[in-house]
């Protein structure tokens, strides 16, 4: 893949306009993601952060094309694929988009390389085996290979997961708390990899999290808050990110 | 679906009220003759069948249950781990199970007992047997098919609910996973236990001696030395019985390692040249993982596959083979004698052919009549002659002398009345048709064969039993072996039902010159189906309905467990299209899979079972005959019925899978996860 080096007027990766997504209806209606208009920068890793309930699985489900808005679109470069009918929303779910899911989602019945292998064969994309040991040897995967993924523990399933998303070296990753489940060095290897792959393969990663550590990986920290945004942070430091989220604590109800 | 197992267990008890009614007659019914000791044999006969037969059926709603109770492994799982003990959930299971079968029995019986009353029974009843002075003690066979019924459905509930805890609360909720992944499924076989291994060389040895028996008909008691020979005969009876008993044992086992071994084969070829993509490929996944659920469902359907098969060619043999016998009953016949097959009169008769011809020119004649077919027979006398008693059921006693007579029948003549219908019935050289006491003969028939003394010349002959009212040999086979001999008679046939054979046979029998001798062409010994599909169509439609009810129940919960590995896969970039098609292929073959498995070994017991020539002892060991016999069977085995049947099966295992996966489609990956979630499935 050609390097690409960041312009100044990054292009944008995902663009949404009045997203809107409302869980149940009357007196229990839930509005998780409310009117939210969102540019992330292509080659950029993007943290997501917010209070626990806040709606930020709903929003990078929507971003994903894994889940219908009520309301609002979405682009994916130039696509919109709120627009977009079965056939081509799974192309852009298959080839574009790679996703790590807040519970995982491995598929039981496969070993951890065949779920890292899957989205290769759903796709139809040849496999490329120094990339492939690339992410085993940077995830840290090696001996579970073979296992199945409820023979293996929290953490190892979250690397599996991660790897899956990765494989087909996707234009945009979005992850639902990608290192919940992980020590801190594990973490700290998942993020650096992230981030260079956004600066050197100009990958656009938009990552969900609650650890302040994490999100100081990030080139920029949105800070997301009864379903919309609130404020967002450029070239975060854990300090600045705390100091960000306390903030955001007063404007909590 | 919860319901499924229910209903079943309330068809098996509506069967056993039906046997436990019929064993007393319908209230209104005639009373000839009564006692206590056919009822009690009834009773216990009853028992022993409804025992096994239930122990049979019982695996199908036990298949419904475990399917009705996938979705709530995880609720199990979690009242284990919030403390329930394991006994506590099978023992609540256990009294859910009672209270459905006390439910289950009480309306099985009393829509059997009803339709005792009212059903076809009524004109029949089984008259010979019982009384309705004996109608107070069918309480007792009620109580104990009510008994047999919860007994069962109990133990079913408790044995689905102990196979879905088993292990850890941990284990038990990740079996969810389990279930659809797990190599224990199905597949290498556990080193067999001692116990085991002792029944197994039980069965061995039970079966060498079986096939001993039937090279060598050691098992045959004669008529003159029973006393030493009648322990050996015991004995190799328990054995036989023990072998035939084993049979479904090992039919399980040669149904489940095929239809594993077909499942490899059949993925790897539906993969083949997919490049791993498509519904095809995911159809191929899917069938690779061995699942305890599938597994399940795979045997009962294959059960039932193989049952109906073998039932079916059982009812649709049986039914061809009265036929035959009944066409080849002849209204009339001709003969040179007057004295049938009773040995009174005024010479003695000698051993042998008849030697006394039937008049040429008459048989000539009768010959030539076109609205007629005759065949020519010679009487065969043979043996010393008996006293026979007879007791009629109006309490006449008569009785006579008698000596085994057999018709020695010219068989390519009788080809003309039914294509080799003599054959069919068994007959071949060293072989006789047997009918006891027949129209125009009569035979002590001892079951594993005898011999023919003529005149110190002894044949050995083994009998084959059928609807046919006459003791027939060849006539050929008999000339060859007992001297020539004249045509002494001839059975006279209509060529179509407009035909009065014995009008037609009047007018060339002139008094004097021959005897004619006539039976009523509806003696009605025979109870051919009554049934409105026929024997063989409700057969079809029984094993139809379960196996359609099995493979629908099967497919959806199938689906049910792999929601969430469907919508993954569609959060991957699976298309819509090929995750609609994957269930469906894969319902279908797993379908077509069962669906070959139970026939083939449905057909293999039946073709086996049927051969005279196969497994009867003291048979003639005759390859010819027993692969003419296979020939002839599965010439007559309904294979339309059987191809609709199982085409149905595999189409609605399809279409199933189609609706439902169809409704998976209209959601989105995330709604489908939630949903999964909700039922259970994680
Ligand atoms: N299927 C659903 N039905 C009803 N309400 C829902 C559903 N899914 C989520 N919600 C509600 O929507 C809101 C946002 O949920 P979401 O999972 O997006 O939050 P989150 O920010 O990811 O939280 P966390 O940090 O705990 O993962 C929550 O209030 C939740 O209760
Ligand atoms: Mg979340």
């Amino acid at each position: 893949m050609a390097k690409k080096t960041p312009t100044a007027e990054a292009a944008t990766a995902l663009k949404a306009r009045g997203l809107t997504k409302t869980y149940g209806s009357g007196e229990a209606a839930v509005t998780a993601v409310d009117h939210v208009d969102l540019d992330i920068p292509e080659g950029v890793l993007t943290a997501v952060m917010g209070p626990s309930g806040s709606g930020k699985t709903t929003l990078v489900h929507l971003l994903a094309g894994l889940d219908r808005a009520d309301a609002g679109q979405v682009w994916v470069g130039e696509d919109e694929i709120t627009a977009l009918g079965d056939k081509q929303l799974a192309q852009v779910r298959g080839r574009v988009v790679g996703f790590v899911f807040q519970g995982f989602n491995l598929l039981q019945t496969m070993s951890a390389k065949d779920n890292i292998l899957l989205p290769l064969r759903l796709n139809g994309i040849p496999r490329d085996d120094e990339w492939l040991d690339g992410l085993i040897d940077m995830l840290g995967i090696g001996k579970e290979l073979s296992r199945k993924p409820y023979e293996m523990s929290g953490g190892q399933q979250q690397r599996v997961a991660i790897a899956r998303a990765l494989i087909t070296r996707p234009r945009i990753v979005l992850a639902d708390e990608p290192t919940g489940n992980l020590d801190t060095h594990a973490s700290a290897e998942i993020l650096a990899h992230l981030r260079q792959s956004c600066r050197e393969l100009g990958q656009s990663v938009v990552m969900v999290t609650h650890d302040p550590t994490a999100a100081s990986y990030a080139g920029r920290v949105l800070l997301f808050v009864n379903g919309r945004v609130d404020g967002h942070i450029t070239d975060p430091t854990p300090a600045s990110v705390l100091a960000g989220l306390d903030a955001l604590a007063g404007v909590q109800r | 679906m919860k319901w499924i197992p229910v209903a079943l267990m309330g068809v098996a008890a509506f069967l056993g009220s039906l046997l436990g009614t019929l064993i007393a007659n319908p209230l209104y019914a005639r009373d000839p003759s009564s006692g206590m000791a056919p009822f009690l044999f009834n009773l216990v006969a009853m028992i022993v069948y409804l025992v096994v037969v239930i122990a049979i059926l019982a695996a199908i709603p036990f298949a419904f249950l475990r399917l009705a109770w996938v979705g709530r492994r995880t609720e199990f799982a979690t009242s284990m781990a919030l403390g329930a003990t394991r006994s506590e959930l099978i023992r609540r299971a256990r009294v859910e199970g009672l209270r459905m079968g006390v439910f289950a029995s009480i309306a099985g019986i009393i829509a059997g007992a009803l339709y005792v009353q009212v059903g076809p029974f009524a004109e029949h009843g089984w008259e010979p047997f019982t009384s309705q002075g004996l109608y107070p003690l069918v309480a007792v066979a009620w109580l104990l098919v009510m008994a047999i019924v919860i007994a069962t459905t109990s133990a079913i509930y408790g044995i689905a609910m102990s196979s879905m805890t088993r292990g850890t609360p941990v284990e038990a909720a990740t079996a969810v996973v389990a279930d659809s992944a797990s190599e224990r499924g199905l597949g290498r076989l556990r080193e067999p236990g001692r116990g085991i291994r002792v029944v197994l060389a039980l069965f061995a040895f039970a079966w060498v001696v079986m096939l001993v028996d039937r090279l060598t008909n050691i098992g045959r008691v004669d008529f003159d030395n029973a006393a030493e020979t009648v322990w050996l005969s015991n004995t190799v009876g328990v054995l036989a019985f023990i072998a035939a008993i084993s049979a479904p044992v090992i039919g399980w086992f040669v149904l489940r390692l095929t239809a594993e071994a077909l499942t490899g084969p059949v993925a790897r070829a539906l993969r083949y040249g997919t490049r791993g993509l498509g519904a095809r490929s995911f159809a191929a996944d899917g069938l690779m993982q061995r699942t305890g659920l599938r597994t399940g469902a795979v045997m009962t359907m294959a059960i039932v596959a193989a049952l109906s098969t073998a039932t079916l060619g059982t009812y649709t043999l049986g039914d061809h083979l009265n036929y035959t016998a009944e066409r080849l009953n002849a209204p009339v016949a001709v003969t040179s004698y007057a004295d049938g097959f009773f040995a009174e009169g005024p010479n003695p008769h000698p051993d042998g052919l008849e030697q006394t011809a039937l008049d040429p020119s008459l048989l000539a004649a009768l010959s030539a009549d076109s609205r007629i077919h005759v065949v020519p027979f010679a009487r065969l006398r043979a043996g010393d002659p008996y006293e026979y008693t007879e007791l009629w059921p109006d309490g006449r006693i008569e009785e006579s002398t008698r000596q085994d007579t057999y018709l020695a029948v010219d068989v390519a003549a009788s080809d003309a009345v039914v294509p080799d219908g003599y054959r069919l019935l068994g007959l071949s050289d060293g072989t006789f048709v047997a009918a006891g006491e027949g129209n125009y003969s009569n035979v002590a028939v001892n079951m594993r064969g005898h011999e023919i003394v003529v005149a110190g010349v002894s044949e050995p002959v083994h009998p084959f039993w059928s609807s046919s009212r006459d003791s027939v040999v060849s006539l050929d086979w008999a000339r060859e072996r007992f001297g020539p001999a004249p045509i002494s008679g001839a059975l006279i046939y209509a060529v179509d039902d407009t035909v009065s054979v014995r009008a037609v046979v009047s007018e060339y029998v002139t008094p004097g010159q021959a005897y004619t001798y006539s039976h009523n062409e509806d003696y009605g010994v025979v109870m051919l189906s009554r049934a409105p599909l026929g024997a063989s169509g409700t057969v079809l439609l029984a094993g139809l309905i379960i196996a359609v009810a099995l493979i629908v129940a099967m497919s959806t919960a199938s689906q049910r467990l792999r929601r969430r590995e469907y919508a993954t896969m569609a959060a991957l970039g699976a298309t819509p299209a090929s995750l609609r098609v994957a269930p469906a292929i894969e319902a279908a073959v797993t379908a077509s899979i069962a669906i070959v498995t139970g026939v083939a070994v449905g057909l293999t017991y039946w073709l086996a079972t049927a051969n005279p020539y196969l497994m009867s002892p003291g048979a003639p060991i005759d390859a010819g005959e027993a692969l003419w016999h296979l020939g002839a069977h599965l010439g007559l085995f309904p294979w339309t019925s059987l191809a609709i049947g199982a085409l149905v099966t595999v189409a609605s295992a399809a279409l199933a899978s189609l609706v439902f996966g169809a409704s998976m489609q209209q959601r989105t990956p995330v709604e489908e996860l939630r949903t999964a979630m909700k039922e259970g499935v994680s």
